[in-house]
């Protein structure tokens, strides 16, 4: 499943890569995070608590920040268990960050994601439509957070 | 599936008093086509379990010139295929119950089940989105009424607080020169769609070629089932052709949102999207015009 995402924020493009790059900073603006822990140089842990509906999850992912390109490129992979063993899932990501003034940067993402187990039987529209409402969440919080 | 405590609620009250003392451990019971099976897989795993299905006052079928169709919540699928009062005013509603699921799935599942449930393939959201359906939302301290169509608001998603229970689907009365229809393609007649319109239309009584008011509602090509209000607005109080039509069916496929799968390409679903649209508004005016 591919999921991309192109939007804008009124923040100066150095800011906001090196926001992207700490990780418990980040941790704060992803929906559900409960907690971020550092364990390997550009390597951490977070758990991650989704819901869809009535159900209710909650991720143990693994995230490595694979390349980074200083302003330009951030490039993560992952992976995540679901801690009731409801499913698995591995996601690589690319973030690709443009100046388009002083002040504001472009952000674009593109993450493909993969899940199996039971989750799965969701299927990728859901999943895709979950993703989605969570990445503009995630908008949100950076541009409160870096107001 | 987990261990958990039944309760057969006997009436609204009790319902919502279960649910107030088990807050979040809780989950309602309204047929459980879906939930039942959720909880098998153990992706739901609730404490309680509220079965609402056997309120009597929540089965029922009713109709006034003046506050126009009222079903209970509890009703099932079956009942409102089989009522000849919802075959006579809303013949849309019997037709799309034909082809959800199986006769055994419409014998026990009930239309606030569905409607909670919020599945986006859902058949009978898209149908009651397009007839300007409100839900009744009610909880110990009281009621609401919503608009069905701001009641889902994303892929399983609704506005139902974990303290309320769904008692009432109402329909606004059958407006003179009015007219409506829902097609679903799927593999097979009963299976979820691909993807899905209803549209319903009325027409301006001293003029037949002119649009009073439609509704255009997408299933299960989007996330949830939802209005498509620009091509709508295309086809509002103008005169109806079919240039007009299909700048309408265009609308809706630029503005819609498919996802691609097994079940076929984005580019597959915008076209069914788009060619039913325009066949469901042309069979909408057909069927106005003859009442």
């Amino acid at each position: 499943m591919l999921i991309s995402e192109t939007f804008s924020v009124a923040i100066p493009i150095k800011i906001l890569y090196e926001f992207l790059l700490d990780a418990k900073q980040v941790g704060l603006c992803i929906p559900g995070c409960e907690s971020v822990e550092i364990v390997g140089e550009n390597e951490y842990d977070s758990i991650i608590k989704a819901k869809v509906g009535i159900i209710s999850t909650k991720f143990k992912v693994r995230t490595l920040i694979e390349e980074t390109v200083p302003n330009r490129l951030i490039r993560t992979v992952g992976h995540g268990k679901e801690q009731r063993n409801l499913g698995q899932f591995k996601q690589k990501t690319e973030i690709k960050l443009k100046s388009l003034s002083e002040n504001e940067t472009e952000v674009s993402y593109q993450s493909e994601v993969s899940i199996v187990g039971r989750l799965a039987t969701f299927g990728d529209r859901i999943m895709k439509s979950k993703a989605k409402t969570l990445g503009k969440e995630f908008a949100d919080a950076v541009k409160s957070k870096l107001k | 599936m987990n261990n958990f405590e039944y309760f057969a609620a006997s009436d609204v009250k009790e319902a919502c008093s279960l649910l107030s003392r088990y807050g979040e451990e809780a989950k309602v019971l309204a047929g459980g086509q879906s939930l039942v099976s959720m909880m098998k897989q153990r992706l739901v795993m609730p404490s309680y379990l509220i079965d609402v299905k056997g309120i009597l006052e929540l089965d029922y079928i009713r109709y006034d010139e003046k506050e126009g169709l009222k079903i209970g919540a509890s009703t099932t699928h079956r009942s409102i295929e089989k009522s000849p009062l919802i075959r006579e005013k809303f013949p849309m509603l019997s037709d799309m119950e034909l082809n959800l699921a199986s006769m055994a799935v419409r014998n026990w599942a009930t239309v606030g089940g569905n409607l909670c449930g919020a599945d986006p393939a859902s058949d009978l959201a898209p149908c009651l989105m397009a007839l300007g359906a409100q839900v009744t939302l009610a909880c110990a301290s009281g009621e609401r009424m919503v608009l069905l169509e701001d009641f889902i608001f994303d892929s399983f998603e609704t506005m139902l607080r974990e303290d309320e229970i769904m008692t009432q689907i109402q329909v606004p009365a059958k407006a003179a020169r009015s007219g409506g229809i829902y097609t679903k393609f799927a593999r097979r007649a009963t299976d979820l769609g691909i993807a899905s319109v209803a549209a319903h239309l009325t027409l301006d009584e001293s003029d037949p070629d002119m649009c009073k008011d439609i509704r255009i509602v997408l299933g299960a090509v989007d996330t949830y089932p939802h209005r498509y209000k620009r091509a709508e607005d295309l086809i509002k109080k103008k005169k109806i052709n079919d240039a007009v039509i299909e700048k309408a069916a265009q609308a809706v496929f630029e503005d819609c949102q498919p996802t691609s799968d097994t079940n076929g390409t984005e580019e597959y679903k915008r076209e069914i999207a788009r060619v039913l649209v325009i066949r469901n508004i042309k069979e909408a005016i057909a069927r106005a015009r003859s009442l």
